[in-house]
């Protein structure tokens, strides 16, 4: 069996990593990062630009640039987050016809999973290039108060991009595999997650295997983004007192400043105070301006304090979710870069009563929990079992607006359960079931999945007929809901698949979309790899010309070097079979030259 | 039948042999046949045991006997029953050995093929390591020399800077300073010299068609110079080793003209063309001497 990689699939980056020898490797991406920047780039030359590269060019590019596109995945275009979203980005969300978000770029409308795909694809052919071999097994991660259709989302994105996604997990858990929970009994952990731009907390009890979701909260906006920018907007204060100059509207100062500000942010994390040197930020007619500025830990602390309490909420708020104490607590873990400031390890051990653990890279321990998963699925990993819990609850509305649940959360599945149910008035012929995913009492509150009608009752006084509505969900987390009427045997079932989301042979054609998207890619990366081949056989052939050429008669030397002129020439052609023409005749040169080499003049 | 009377009738006999001594042993033995045969005594002849014989009343010698023979009978009945138990008892365990032989090759072979796949695993995942090793090996002193000029950049960056800065300065104020100014400039130079011997390569942005694997952009602006998204300044200058970038140049890019464009997108790039204006001179890192840009 090959192997299972896993894959973080964040707001602002992506990590991925395999099992490998017994210990997860993080793979890093062509650029050499380890984390990839979840941007996807379109050109008007019809190409597709993935992480930093995508990321660079998005000021040239605004509307065709497309990032945090996790907070549209499987939602509705009027959903709350996705109004929210379309305030601030610069690129253009419009409602598909099933009500779904979708993106438009380049006069094409593009569902949030592809646009994931695109990126996922990415981190695959990496993960390719890493382990020397097709990868088409994943683990994907995803925020733990993910629903059904977000899930699915995640996993058809998975599909796109040539993965059968093998299992969705929680982040949380991830994390919590990561650090090794699962092996003995029952333990309650809570999962502290600050990344760039989104704030998760969750409680996990974690028993035999079974990861269960006690509580999550959090705030979606809310990152490390902004403790810099609280760095940055000190630095301008400070510049604009002492120097009279605002350095707000220009863009190479910021820039500087930006990447001034995370470095001392980082650098703050085990020193004291750190020194912010900015020679020649500016100038005036009075001269050149620099930035040298000493900030302490404390001041920074200061700074960002409003910050980190905004997080204090969101926890006690869950641990009341969870109807515990913290002493119940076993272990705090966190996770996401921002959580290496010492005041949120601080603030969080005054939260929860103890020193929370971060031994784990916390920028890559969700994707190296996704990794040991794998490592379970394909048996490198033997003493972890995990068990697949339903997310949010399933049922259907009943009487008055009120959700009926079927089958509860973090309920292992797979598993059927049935409930039966009877009509609201006399002589009622047919049933609505309308089946939502959720928590909330009131059915409006909770997201629709979808509905069907059981028609044909026989006349009844109301409360007379009995209708038994079964829930059974398959071990792929795949639902299937169906409706009897007791007397007549009276059948009607419906498995939940997309009132929106993407139809199975739309994901089929987007499969094939993409696959022939990365055999471009493939076929780029050979060309690149040919024409490096050829330049160093070029460069080399003329250092032998320059020392041995002249042992050649001189009509030879010319023809020589009119093969390595006009392989020159063809060394930035598109064309693969150009360069591999040219390269069979420098090769062919280059061993002549060899020979003369070998021959004494 | 009360085997007490019929033993002492054996007493009798043996009396009466013993009280006749002149009789040959043969008659004797005739004899006594013969009383046998009157008595019905035969070797055929067994002794019948009552249901309800009372062992105590046994007389001791042939509670001996009896002792021995029943004792002789349940040896033999135990002995063939422990037999048979023995032989059941051994095809018994025979066949519980088999099946535990089974059931331990049948673990066996899961083990031995869970081994064999965990090894051919292991194999693949060592091969592997080896060759990505082997590439990381000849990539480890480019990365070590981009780890370390990416370090130093920003001191070289500033070092520029610097520079930049003397030079632009009125030719009034240069002048003090110019021997210093000419040594600092010598010194950059020989930073750049090192760069290069290191294999380490500015990237020359300027009039190429932008492209974001070797440049960031930082902001667009019109231009009447060069073409659409095309690089017109550079604001902080890139390096790469060969096709590794270490560090992209941060440029502007020229947008296409509003013609081109249905949605020029004004707050990106007012603010960055004043800025332009006003520092392009001094942070670009031109080989001529800027012009001054004071008065």
């Amino acid at each position: 069996m090959s192997k299972v990689i896993g894959i973080d699939l964040g707001t602002t980056n992506c990590c991925v990593s395999v099992l490998e020898n017994g210990t997860v490797q993080i793979i890093s991406n062509k650029e050499g990062g380890r984390t990839t920047p979840s941007v996807v780039g379109f050109t008007d030359k019809d190409e597709r630009l993935v992480g930093q590269i995508a990321k660079r060019q998005a000021v040239t590019n605004p509307a065709n640039t497309l990032y945090a596109v996790k907070r549209l995945i499987g939602r509705k275009f009027n959903a709350p987050e996705v109004e929210k979203m379309r305030g601030v980005v610069p690129f253009e969300i419009v409602e598909a016809p099933n009500g779904d978000a979708h993106i438009k770029v380049l006069d094409r409308v593009y569902s949030p999973p592809e646009i994931s795909a695109i990126v996922l694809q990415r981190l695959k052919l990496a993960a390719e290039e890493f382990l020397g071999d097709r990868i088409s097994e994943a683990i994907i991660t995803v925020p733990a108060y993910f629903d059904d259709m977000q899930r699915q989302a995640t996993r058809d994105a998975g599909k796109i991009a040539g993965l059968e996604v093998e299992r969705i997990i929680n982040e949380p858990t991830a994390a919590a595999l990561a650090y090794g929970f699962g092996k003995k009994k029952s333990e309650k952990v809570a999962v502290y997650d600050l990344g760039g731009g989104t704030f998760d907390i969750s409680i996990l009890e974690i028993n035999d295997g079974v990861f269960e979701v006690l509580s999550t909260s959090g705030n979606t906006f809310l990152g490390g983004e902004d403790f810099d920018q609280r760095i940055i907007d000190w630095l301008l204060a400070g510049f604009k007192t002492e120097n009279g100059v605002d350095l707000k509207n220009d863009r190479l100062a910021l820039q500087r400043l930006k990447e001034a500000a995370e470095r001392a942010k980082c650098e703050l994390s085990s020193l004291k105070e750190t020194n912010i040197s900015l020679p020649f930020i500016a100038a005036d007619p009075s001269g050149p301006k620099h930035i040298n500025a000493n900030l302490t830990r404390e001041k920074f602390e200061e700074l960002v304090k409003d910050l980190v309490d905004q997080s204090v909420e969101p926890c006690q708020k869950a641990l009341w979710d969870a109807k515990l104490q913290p002493s119940d607590i076993d272990k705090v873990i966190l996770v996401g870069g921002q959580t290496r400031s010492p005041i949120i390890s601080k603030t969080v051990s005054e939260v929860f009563g103890k020193e929370p653990s971060s031994e784990i890279n916390p920028d890559e321990v969700v994707a190296m929990g996704a990794a040991i998963q794998g490592g379970v699925l394909t048996g490198d990993v033997k003493d972890i079992v995990l068990l697949d819990v339903l997310p949010l609850s399933l049922g259907l509305e009943t009487r008055g607006g009120l959700f009926v649940k079927l089958i509860s959360r973090n309920s292992t599945i797979p598993l059927k359960n049935t409930m039966t149910f009877t009509t609201v008035v006399d002589n009622q012929q047919s049933v609505e079931i309308h089946i939502l995913q959720g928590e909330r009492e009131i059915a409006a509150g909770n997201r629709s999945l979808n509905k069907f009608e059981l028609v044909g009752i026989p006349p009844a006084p109301r409360g007379v007929p009995q209708i038994d509505v079964s829930f059974e969900i398959d071990a792929n987390g795949i639902v299937n809901v169906s409706a009897q009427d007791k007397m007549t045997g009276l059948e009607q079932a419906m498995q939940i698949t997309p009132s929106s989301g993407l139809a199975p042979e739309e994901i089929e054609r987007l499969i094939s979309e993409a696959e022939s998207s990365s055999e471009k890619d493939r076929e780029e990366r050979e060309l690149i790899t040919k024409r490096n081949r050829l330049d160093n056989m070029i460069k080399n052939a003329r250092k032998a010309m320059a020392e041995f050429g002249r042992s050649f008669p001189t009509e030879e030397q010319v023809e020589i070097n009119g093969i390595l002129n006009q392989a020159e020439e063809s060394l930035f052609t598109e064309d693969m079979a150009e360069i591999e023409l040219v390269l069979g005749r420098v090769e062919e040169a280059a061993s002549r030259i060899t020979a003369a080499m070998m021959t004494p003049a | 039948m009360d085997p007490n009377q019929e033993i002492e009738n054996i007493d009798e006999i043996a009396d009466d042999a013993e009280t006749d001594e002149s009789v040959s042993v043969d008659d004797f033995i005739k004899e006594l046949e013969a009383k046998e045969k009157d008595l019905h005594i035969t070797a055929n002849t067994t002794i019948e045991i009552a249901q309800s014989f009372d062992d105590a009343n046994l007389p001791d010698f042939i509670r001996e006997d009896l002792h021995v023979e029943t004792i002789k009978q349940v040896t033999v009945a135990a002995a063939a029953s422990a037999k048979t138990k023995a032989i059941e008892a051994s095809a018994g365990a025979l066949e519980k050995e088999i099946a535990s032989l089974k059931e331990e090759i049948a673990r066996v072979k899961i083990e031995r093929d869970e081994l064999f796949q965990s090894s051919q695993r292991r194999s693949k995942d060592f091969e592997n390591l080896k060759s990505r090793t082997e590439r990381e090996r000849k990539e480890t002193f480019q990365h070590q020399v981009g780890n370390l000029a990416t370090q130093m950049l920003p001191a070289i960056d500033n070092l520029n800077r610097a520079v930049d800065f003397a030079l632009a300065m009125p030719e009034a104020q240069r002048s003090e300073i110019q021997p210093f100014l000419d040594g600092v400039v010598l010194v950059n130079q020989q930073v750049n010299e090192v760069l290069a011997e290191m294999g380490v390569q500015p990237i020359q942005p300027v009039g190429q068609l932008f492209d974001p694997r070797f440049h960031e952009a930082v902001a667009t602006e019109e231009s009447d110079e060069f073409d659409a998204n095309t690089v017109s300044a550079e604001l902080l200058r890139g390096y790469r080793i060969g096709e590794r970038v270490i560090r992209p140049s941060m440029v502007k890019v020229v947008k296409a003209s509003p013609s081109d464009q249905a949605e020029p997108d004004s707050h990106e790039t007012e603010s960055e063309d004043e800025f332009a204006a006003e520092h392009e001179e001094s942070l670009q890192h031109s080989d001529t001497p800027p012009p001054d840009n004071e008065e």
